[in-house]
């Protein structure tokens, strides 16, 4: 799929909370031996919420940071879209309430905003219904958001590594990009590898059953499909961003793609922090946005289980070094961090509850 | 002029077996009876929280209602811990303007039905600024903890230096049949208190307690009303020039004596509204009794004690006398009648002529002041 | 306790000022104060404006509440600061993202936009300011 003209990423911002709680913890919680696990995951420690902390008021400051470097009134924004399967409101978009923080569209409320859902490719394929708009002429800037504070069941082998955080762009014109984005494609099936029901609080999945059909298959579809229509393979990519449930999958399906360890490593981060779920491949992308030279081609594919996976081709521009230290970056917030233990864990992801009817004292 | 003749009180205590409505009676009936049975023709009832701990409005009414009298004007007044003052304006001006010739002033407070201590914390922080104080986390506790530190940290006060007003209102109200707590307060049982906002402790601070007192307002009695004011300032402590001054109480304490002819060295006694130790001290400094940052350290010295050179707060303020809120400003006017008209039993201030009250509403956002006369 | 819950059409008057920190100018006196009132609270005059605070400052005085009011028993203990912005102008707010006994006199903060109630599983969720250390100078 290619726009009809120009268009690319004008700012990009992310947010990761300060909390930590280590891999190690979580398994003491339950019983069970962390070195079981550690090789597999590759993922010491995530990230949690603080206690005033959810989708919303990550979402927020990913966005705001996503304004410093694009530099636009955010009167001028057309669309506002989040991504994300741990929405505050099942029935009221986060969109609406980032439109009114960040005071978008103006006074008119000139936007079109919603919330969309597909597990962690949520943000992707919200940017691609932004690039659609902006493409088309519809509108000149789009704001796209990629946050979740994911739900991990207790005792489950997802706690270990389902995180928060999120990461936003602003995308408008070509010429005013610091990362052009010249083509997308997704590869959509109804693959139930990992599902959350209307009213359960965790989602339910199939271990094993997620890797080689859902997660390496559709990556691997929809990358091997994109470079097939761009005409490119992977010695023409400076960086490779595959959505990162742990620390090895994408590693993994870099190898199968040909990709070396190199051109995935700057934008693997859950090894630091957890797997942010609609924030994953958008936070992979913006770290690597941190850091790469005018010129960089980056191949992004995303996957969300369900299941499908878009993938994108994006070449950096010049202009992108103007912004970079406009705001923070990947990594200033992956070294803030605060480590706690499962019982401060729990009471931030309100897993337990207080009676509110009691009296505390 | 008008003048007190009468006066009633309850003690201040978790009255579980007395309604709010039963313990105005309780000190109406007592004031009527001191002041000697005569018809009233009006009643203005101080009170703070019947709406949202009691659940009744309309309040004035359904004290005149179980009062069994008809056909009475009356009036609730609520300017919440000033209530008391502003109800006893409101009586004297009643009566200066021959509205009304005895008037029935009747203060009660009942927060130990709200049991739990969140929801009693809200009640108490109802008089901040709603949208931009209380919710968004603040509590009349952390009000007066931000003055306490600012205070502090100014004039290189101890958090220990402010256990002597409450030591010293513990001691005043041992001789006090009406008073909440009758203990004398260690110093190291006031430090070993727990924080409720750091650096603010449970004792620096009044414990809740219900209760009602009433006077009587007449064109004849044993004490006048000499002079009386009101003064009002910002609610919100970020609005405020300088958190240690209170400019409501210098304001309205000065016009008062001014009213009344008296300067501070003609007045016998003093009674301050000590909702925290840290207001009391700028109180003191407001009304002209200590210089800036000196208050802790005359309070030590024994200058404010009974038998020292100003007594302030004889029967022990709000922090032992106790704190019904809404009417902790009548407790003041029925105590300090009985003072003056030399009633006031073990407690009593030799020789004492004239006095002056302040109250506060909240943090200071209003101050009322009376000079009472013998 | 019926003060528990939000009450929705307040929270959504206000929302402007909490989530975007919005102020008054008074072009009479020229002072800032916050929130935004049609009345300027230092000279009475009312010609003033809306404006947008700055959304850094520090610390002047602060404590730990340990005794929540019902609603917000789940946070505590939690830190209130009376705030200077940059501009001068002063507020009252929580803070965040920091121990109490790492707030200091004069710490240089920043605004975020946080949760400060949820009313429970299924009222309203009330979003506004808080201040945390200021994350990058």
């Amino acid at each position: 799929m290619k726009p009809n003209r120009d268009v690319g990423i004008v700012g990009w911002g992310v947010y990761v909370p300060k909390y930590r709680i280590r891999s190690e913890e979580l398994a003491r919680a339950w019983g069970r031996s962390w070195k079981r696990y550690a090789a597999g995951i590759m993922v010491e420690e995530k990230s949690l919420p603080g206690i005033d902390e959810d989708t919303f008021t990550i979402a927020y400051e990913a966005a705001y940071n996503a304004l410093l470097r694009a530099r636009i009134d955010p009167e001028k924004i057309g669309a506002t879209y989040v991504g994300t399967e741990s929405k505050p409101y099942a029935v009221k978009p986060t969109a609406t309430l980032l439109v009114e923080a960040l005071g978008i569209g103006g006074v008119g409320r000139r936007t079109t905003g919603a919330d969309f859902e597909f597990a962690c490719k949520a943000g992707t394929e919200a940017l691609q219904a932004v690039i659609g708009l902006v493409g088309s002429g519809m509108i000149n800037y789009g704001l796209v958001v990629g946050a979740d504070t994911a739900q991990g069941a207790p005792g489950d082998a997802l706690e270990y590594t389902a995180a928060s955080g999120g990461a936003a762009l602003v995308v408008g014109p070509g010429e005013e990009s610091v990362a052009l984005i010249k083509a997308s494609l997704s590869y959509v099936s109804d693959t139930p590898d990992f599902w959350r029901r209307q009213h359960e609080r965790y989602p339910a999945h199939t271990r094993a059953f997620t890797g080689e059909p859902a997660y390496f298959h559709h990556i691997m579809s929809a990358a091997r499909a994109l470079m097939d229509q761009m005409n490119t393979s992977p010695e023409d990519y400076d960086y490779a961003v595959f959505h990162q449930p742990n620390g090895k999958f994408p590693l993994r399906v870099g190898q199968k793609l040909g990709f070396p360890p190199e051109k995935i490593k700057p934008g693997l981060i859950t090894p630091y922090i957890g797997n942010t779920y609609s924030g994953s491949a958008l936070v992979g992308l913006s770290a690597v946005l941190d850091v790469a030279p005018p010129g960089s081609k980056i191949l992004v594919v995303s996957f969300g289980s369900g299941a499908g996976s878009d993938a994108f081709h994006i070449e950096v521009t010049d202009r992108i070094e103007r912004v970079r230290d406009l705001a923070p970056k990947v990594m200033d917030y992956v070294q803030r961090k605060k480590y706690v233990d499962y019982a401060i864990y729990a009471r931030n992801r309100r897993m337990i509850h207080m009676l509110k009817d009691f009296s505390g004292y | 002029m008008a003048y007190i003749s009468g006066a009633g009180l309850t003690k201040v205590k978790s009255h579980w077996d007395l309604s709010l409505e039963d313990l105005a009676v309780e000190a109406g009936i007592k004031a009527l009876e001191d002041s000697g049975h005569e018809r009233v023709d009006a009643i203005v009832v101080a009170n703070s929280f019947s709406g949202t701990a009691n659940g009744q409005e309309d309040l004035s009414s359904i004290i005149v209602d179980h009062l069994g009298i008809r056909d009475v004007p009356s009036f609730k007044v609520s300017l919440e811990g000033a209530s008391g003052a502003a109800a006893v304006i409101t009586a004297t001006t009643l009566v200066n303007s021959g509205a009304a010739k005895r008037v029935l002033v009747i203060g009660v407070e009942k927060m130990s039905d709200v049991t739990a201590l969140e929801d009693l914390t809200l009640v108490s922080s109802t008089s901040l600024d709603r949208r931009f104080e209380r919710e968004i986390g603040a509590t009349t506790h952390s009000q007066h903890a931000l003055i306490m530190r600012t205070y502090m940290r100014r004039y290189g006060i101890e958090e220990e230096d402010f256990g002597h007003f409450p030591v010293l209102m513990h001691e005043n109200a041992c001789a006090v049949p009406h008073a909440q707590f009758r203990y004398r307060l260690k110093l190291e049982n006031y430090m070993k208190s727990p924080y409720l906002a750091e650096p603010l402790k449970l004792f620096d601070v009044p414990a809740e307690g219900d209760g009602a007192a009433a006077v009587v307002i007449s064109e004849k009695g044993e004490v006048k009303i000499s002079g009386f004011s009101i003064s009002s300032d910002k609610v919100m402590l970020s609005l405020r020039e300088d958190l240690l001054k209170l400019d409501t109480v210098r304001a309205s304490a000065r016009r008062a004596l001014s009213m009344a002819g008296l300067d501070l060295n003609s007045i016998s006694f003093v009674k301050i509204h000590d909702n925290s130790s840290a207001l009391a001290y700028l109180q003191l400094e407001s009304i002209g009794l200590a210089e800036e940052g000196k208050a802790p350290q005359l309070t030590a010295e024994g200058k404010f004690s009974r038998d020292g050179e100003m007594p302030v707060n004889p029967e022990g303020g709000l922090k032992a006398r106790g704190y019904p809120v809404g009417a902790s400003a009548v407790y003041q006017a029925a105590e300090a009648y009985l003072q003056l008209a030399g009633r006031a039993g073990e407690s009593q201030i030799n020789g004492a002529k004239s006095c002056l009250l302040v109250s506060l509403s909240g943090i200071g956002s209003s101050a009322a002041s009376l000079v009472l006369t013998r | 306790m019926v003060l528990e819950r939000i009450s929705v059409p307040s929270y959504w008057r206000d929302r402007k000022i909490k989530y975007r920190l919005v102020g008054g100018e008074c072009k009479s006196c020229n002072r800032r104060f916050f929130p935004y009132r049609r009345v300027c609270p230092y000279c009475g005059s009312t010609d003033v404006n809306e404006v947008n605070l700055p959304r850094r400052g520090k610390v002047v005085s602060f404590t730990v509440v340990h005794n929540a009011p019902r609603g917000f028993e789940y946070y505590t203990p939690y830190v209130m600061a009376l705030i200077e912005l940059e501009d001068g102008t002063r507020l009252l707010s929580q803070l965040t993202d920091v121990e109490p006994d790492e707030v200091k006199e004069d710490m240089e903060v920043e605004m975020v936009l946080r949760i400060h109630r949820t009313c429970g599983e299924s009222w309203l969720i009330a979003y506004g300011y808080k201040f945390r250390p200021v994350l990058k100078k």
